[in-house]
């Protein structure tokens, strides 16, 4: 049996990067992530990796662009503020099709907000900065799946050249559990034959990566190109966990640390005879959205819990396509016991039993 | 991932930044993943390092703990009056209240918890440092629950130390965590 360690998330996401083969980390100090960049400023060096903090974040991004472009397993980690400062640098990755990690531990906004936990950033993180791109988005709800989606992210990445987005929150990387640090394995990979490793590793052809799709080649190859891309990955890669649905009158959805309050939730009102379920999306993009559209033909009554003013909660309304009613538990709902308060499981089941 | 069918138990400690309350929470988690399969310890403070609300939970479980986030502890450990205000009416029905008499001037407000008034700040002050006040308040919860043998905090207690180099301060930390133990 593997040795149970007691690590935050944040470490969790370090851990996991390691155990990925990740050589290369740029960042830039913020709340709440600063235990994964302190993480990877002690480890990766000490490993013989690459760590350079970064004189801002849009210098990070562009790093991790210019690092990724060579082959390597790059990324960076910050958090909401930041993440919206990365945005010109993730659109010219999208453009570039590099594979590597970015990872947003959110915290409250808009503007520098608070440094305290929030779930503000998912339309951001699923939707993207300009140019109609995709990116996979995994949303962890526990320090372990963190250690282990952070290896999942890299070979994704490698797998369909695309950057992929950890979405973390404030609660879940601030937060320790117990984990089994394992490397899981995955199947081979494609070899990296566009990138640049100088020209004596092309036969002295020259090679480069650019962000130009439309000004330096065909315009509609690349679109085309990744409507393929992003097709298979959506029929390849959704991923979702569900809990107790099968007799479910009511479905909780929920993403990251609020995940976990539901999950408690859930229980409790199943005590008062209440049959709740949780659906539990770890794909955001792509969304689960077939899965929920089918539940939807049994459950009439579906229940988003996040902690902003409603986000996921457009992406079950295009699920369930006007099958079921739906209804919000968000931010308006945080109470005690922290200074800006959050969501606690007590308040989930007050909202559900007056969810008629 | 289901419902909880064998040990759990979860406590919560509050006070204000600079008493060691995540201290303490994180040397019962650390020290609880020696006699539990799972193990969590949430906190939340304010942006300042001292003075700020500090409040954690920790839940030792052999099942995978539901969520980490107890709204409702079935002990809680409060350092003072503050906290005393904020978090007094949180514990479970029956649950454990042990607070720090010493900065706690009011009578509680609840019937229905067991209440343990420790004077820690004044017992620490008489070993030599208020800074020990929270491991005399752990030291009494150790024994009230029984939750996890006091040798194993201990031991991870001077691991933690030695690990920040602060091997000297083993002997006083040890003593106030047995100060509490016995006092009860």
């Amino acid at each position: 049996m593997v040795e149970k360690i007691l690590i935050s998330g944040n470490e969790a996401i370090g851990y996991g990067a390691i155990y990925a083969d990740c050589t290369h980390y740029f960042g830039y100090p913020i709340t709440p992530q600063n235990e994964l960049i302190e993480f990877m400023a002690r480890e990766f060096p000490r490993l013989g990796r690459t760590f350079v903090q970064a004189e801002s974040e849009f210098a990070s991004i562009s790093m991790v662009c210019g690092a990724a472009a060579t082959g390597v397993r790059a990324m960076t980690s910050t958090a909401s503020t930041a993440f919206s400062l990365m945005q010109e640098g993730i659109s010219g990755i999208a453009s570039m099709e590099l594979p590597c990690l970015i990872v947003n531990v959110q915290r409250g906004g808009p503007g520098a907000g608070s440094t305290q936990h929030s779930q503000m950033d998912y339309l951001i993180a699923t939707r993207g900065a300009h140019g109609g791109y995709k990116n996979i988005v995994l949303a962890p709800f526990s320090v372990q799946e963190a250690f282990e989606l952070t290896q999942l992210a890299f070979y994704l990445a490698d797998k369909y050249r695309i950057h992929v987005i950890l979405l973390s929150d404030g609660i879940m990387g601030q937060m320790y559990e117990s984990v089994e640090l394992k490397k899981l394995e995955f199947p081979p990979l494609p070899e990296k034959d566009w990138a640049v490793k100088g020209s004596a590793a092309h036969n002295y052809v020259r090679t480069f990566v650019h962000n130009s799709p439309g000004i330096i080649g065909s315009y509609y190859d690349y679109m085309k190109r990744s409507d393929e891309k992003y097709t298979k990955i959506k029929e390849n890669e959704v991923r979702y966990e569900t809990y107790e649905i099968e007799d479910a009158e009511i479905i909780l959805v929920s993403y990251g640390s609020t995940a976990r309050v539901s999950l408690r939730a859930m229980y409790l009102a199943r005590d008062e005879g209440i049959r709740v379920g949780l659906f539990r999306p770890i794909t955001l993009w792509p969304f689960p959205r077939e899965a929920i559209n089918k539940i939807a033909d049994n459950t009439k009554k579906f229940l988003v819990v996040e902690d902003c003013m409603g986000q996921m909660i457009e992406d079950v309304e295009l699920a369930v396509v006007g099958k079921a009613r739906i209804g919000l538990v968000g931010s308006m709902d945080r109470n005690l016991p922290t200074g800006s308060g959050m969501i606690l499981s007590r308040k989930v089941l007050e909202k559900i039993k007056a969810f008629n | 991932m289901r419902k909880d069918n064998g040990r759990t138990c979860n406590v919560a400690i509050a006070g204000y930044g600079g008493q060691g309350v995540l201290m303490i929470g994180l040397l019962i988690a650390r020290a609880g993943l020696k006699e539990f399969n799972h193990v969590s310890w949430f906190p939340t403070y304010e942006t300042w390092q001292r003075g700020g609300r500090v409040f954690c939970g920790v839940v030792l479980s052999d099942n995978q703990v539901l969520s980490p986030m107890i709204a409702v502890p079935q002990s809680l450990l409060v350092f003072d009056e503050p906290a005393l205000d904020l978090y007094e009416g949180s514990v479970a029905p029956g649950g454990l209240l042990i607070f720090n008499s010493s900065m706690v001037k009011r009578e509680l407000k609840r019937n229905d918890v067991k209440a343990i008034p420790i004077p820690a700040t004044e017992l620490a002050q008489e070993m030599g440092a208020i800074q020990v006040s929270n491991l005399v308040l752990l030291g009494v919860y150790l024994k009230m629950t029984n939750v996890i043998p006091i040798e194993t905090v201990e031991n991870t207690l001077e691991d933690t130390l030695r690990k920040e180099q602060k091997d000297k301060l083993i002997p006083l930390n040890k003593e106030a965590l047995r100060c509490g133990y016995e006092i009860m």
